[in-house]
């Protein structure tokens, strides 16, 4: 497992339902997805193009196979890319490429990082760019941090799911480049923008924004910014927005807050509740999530004895 | 993942104690517990495992790291402690306990004191045993030196003249005994803050100027929070990858010189590499809006002379003459070689 784990994120949406069967999802790949590309109408095409990925997100949620739906995602990027190359402005396509790339970095990032950055690059670029359309807030992205915080009087609650992805997706590919001097000077914006979204709804995706910046203030030592008290409360912030149902935040509040503070007792405990977690409790929307972090927490376990020696 | 070993120090210990009494046992493994602040997929973390790749494959895994990544093990003081009662074998430092080991490395760390890097090179390669043997006393062996980079004053407002400097509270590391003397004979009002503080220190204006190498502003975040970098470095930050001499004696003795061999050469890639970062470090600093400004010659000159007066002062307290003296030695050597050598082209 890489050591690079970037700032959690929710793991979505997005690709093959599970809920049909292979061959069924097999025949949405290879028949679907051709036949929607031929359409003519652009506007069809985005119109049955969007439809098509609400479905699949619902489906998506309730996923038990992370694997399956990684190897899935490239066809739906494609798919994206292909419309975007037609309607390069439009906002809701914008986003959900920003949402995609950023989720198959995140599935992407345990075992391919160099892989994963690229998505998480490609997905800031797409949430920078749907901020296009307002200029003002598309100049203070680029400008210095002093003039940047300004961003907060041009941003609208209606920005709010887009402002959390560009957030992620840039915090993302932030930590998967630690060796870039250019892309750490970014870091203060990720966080402000971070905070703006919990300003807004601190209950987006579950918490997300929460275990984001849990994640990143533990994931720092105290000396570079990090701040194991800021990470707890955001981590428990985030468990109570979840009511206890999202695994991946005892998930990564054992890899960063636990393995930070040296904590082998908290570690081991948070990692043992999520691979004792009966799957069938889970909530239907969190199938895929909690399976991706009983994976998380196996791997996190056998590695147990050896991070703490 | 790649910093884990497999062994146990604690586990090999009482092993290798009972083999003693055999002969031609074969050599177990040693693995040496090495903790930084730095986190992973940084410069001194990727150095640090290129070191343990390196001895391992030259010790056919009998030596090994494990290291301890992003101040998990603590900070430097915590280290230092772990390192005393054997439970951690070695460390990275870059901060204030690196005078606090050894407090020559005072006579390193003074203002104005280098102009450029092949003046730093020079005195780190002339000193070399110096420094070993007064690591060595001192209970560390130093496994080569690794470069932080020229530091600068940053600021809210442009700096130019000791003035400017008096007209606004100033960043003073706690515990570091150069700025606390500096700044008192200076009269600049400083306040005394962890490096953690700072940011924060930043942002609720106790303190306006602060300083830092160009890539350290960038990682701490405090780039944000400025809008000037002065052009003159103010002094050279360097760090080190020390072991506990206890630790590198129970390291087999064929395998000591391979080991300080392929750290050294591995830190001296890390200072190179700093260099460069350090570079880009600048113009990314640019490109983020904090503007470059001057020290006029006249006021150098007020500020060469209230280096002196601290000089003065630190030769009566913690910096040893005997290395001070031999760093300025060397220095106006290779200055003086080197006028010559412009004078004769």
């Amino acid at each position: 497992m890489t050591s690079n784990f970037p700032f959690l994120l929710p793991i979505h949406k997005w690709v093959s339902s599970i809920r049909l069967s292979k061959i069924k999802k097999g025949l949405i790949l290879a028949v679907y997805i051709p036949a929607l590309l031929s359409f003519s109408c652009g506007t069809i095409k985005v119109w049955t193009a969007k439809s098509l990925m609400e479905d699949v997100e619902k489906a998506t949620l309730k996923s038990t196979d992370p694997e399956l739906v990684t190897e899935s995602m490239p066809t739906l990027l494609l798919l994206l890319e292909t419309l975007l190359n037609e309607h390069p402005t439009n906002s809701d396509l914008l986003l959900k490429a920003t949402k995609a790339y950023t989720s198959y970095g995140t599935l992407l990032q345990y075992k391919e990082t160099q892989k994963a950055r690229k998505q998480f690059n490609r997905a800031r670029q797409l949430g920078q760019a749907a901020f296009e359309r307002d200029s003002s807030i598309y100049r203070l992205l680029n400008a210095s941090y002093a003039e940047f915080t300004s961003i907060s009087t041009h941003l609208e609650a209606s920005d709010g799911p887009l402002v959390f992805w560009l957030a992620s997706s840039w915090g993302s590919w932030i930590y998967t480049n630690t060796g870039s001097l250019t892309a750490l000077a970014d870091l203060p914006k990720v966080i402000f923008l971070m905070e703006w979204v919990i300003e807004w709804n601190e209950s987006y995706e579950h918490g997300a924004p929460h275990l984001f910046l849990g994640a990143y203030y533990a994931a720092l030592p105290p000396m570079l910014g990090g701040n194991p008290h800021k990470s707890l409360h955001h981590f428990d912030r985030s468990e109570e927005i979840s009511q206890g149902k999202a695994l991946l935040v005892p998930t990564m509040k054992a890899q960063y807050l636990a393995r930070q503070t040296f904590d082998k007792t908290m570690h081991d405990s948070l990692l043992n509740s999520v691979v004792n977690a009966p799957e069938t409790l889970d909530s239907p929307l969190l199938k895929l999530q909690n399976e991706l972090a009983r994976n998380i927490a196996h791997q996190l376990l056998s590695e147990s004895d050896a991070f703490f020696y | 993942m790649p910093f884990f070993t497999n062994s146990s120090l604690g586990m090999i210990l009482p092993i290798i104690f009972l083999l003693s009494s055999f002969d031609a046992q074969p050599i177990k493994a040693q693995t040496l517990k090495i903790a930084t602040l730095a986190p992973e997929g940084s410069g001194w973390t990727e150095a640090l495992h290129r070191i343990d790749q390196r001895i391992r494959e030259a010790t056919n895994d009998s030596v090994q790291l494990k290291v301890y990544a992003g101040g998990i093990q603590g900070d430097e003081p915590v280290v230092l402690r772990k390192m005393r009662i054997g439970q951690l074998h070695g460390g990275g430092f870059a901060g204030p306990s690196m005078s606090q080991i050894l407090p020559d490395i005072l006579a390193l760390q003074l203002p104005f004191l280098f102009r450029d890097y092949s003046e730093v090179d020079f005195v780190l390669e002339n000193t070399k045993d110096l420094f070993s043997k007064r690591y060595r006393k001192r209970g560390y062996v130093n496994l080569g030196w690794a470069d932080i980079g020229f530091v600068h004053l940053l600021s809210q407002v442009p700096i130019s003249t000791l003035g400017d400097i008096q007209s606004h509270p100033v960043w003073r590391l706690e515990g570091e005994p150069i700025t606390e003397i500096l700044f008192r004979l200076g009269n600049v009002y400083s306040a005394p803050l962890t490096i953690p503080d700072v940011l924060l220190g930043l942002q609720t204006n106790l303190v306006s100027v602060v300083y830092a190498s160009p890539a350290a502003a960038i990682v701490l975040q405090w780039f944000s929070r400025v809008s000037y970098i002065n052009e003159l470095p103010i002094n050279f930050a360097l760090g080190a990858f020390l072991l506990s001499d206890r630790a590198y004696n129970s390291i087999p003795e064929a395998y000591r010189q391979t080991l300080r061999a392929i750290s050294e050469e591995e830190m001296r890639a890390l200072s190179l590499e700093m260099r460069r970062e350090n570079v880009e470090a600048l113009s990314v600093l640019q490109s983020n809006g904090v503007q470059i400004n001057k020290v006029s010659a006249l006021d150098l000159n007020t500020f060469e002379e209230l280096v002196q007066e601290t000089v003065e002062e630190l030769l009566k307290g913690p910096m040893p003459p005997d290395t001070h003296s031999q760093v300025q030695t060397l220095l106006e050597h290779f200055r003086e070689e080197k006028r010559d050598k412009t004078n004769a082209n």
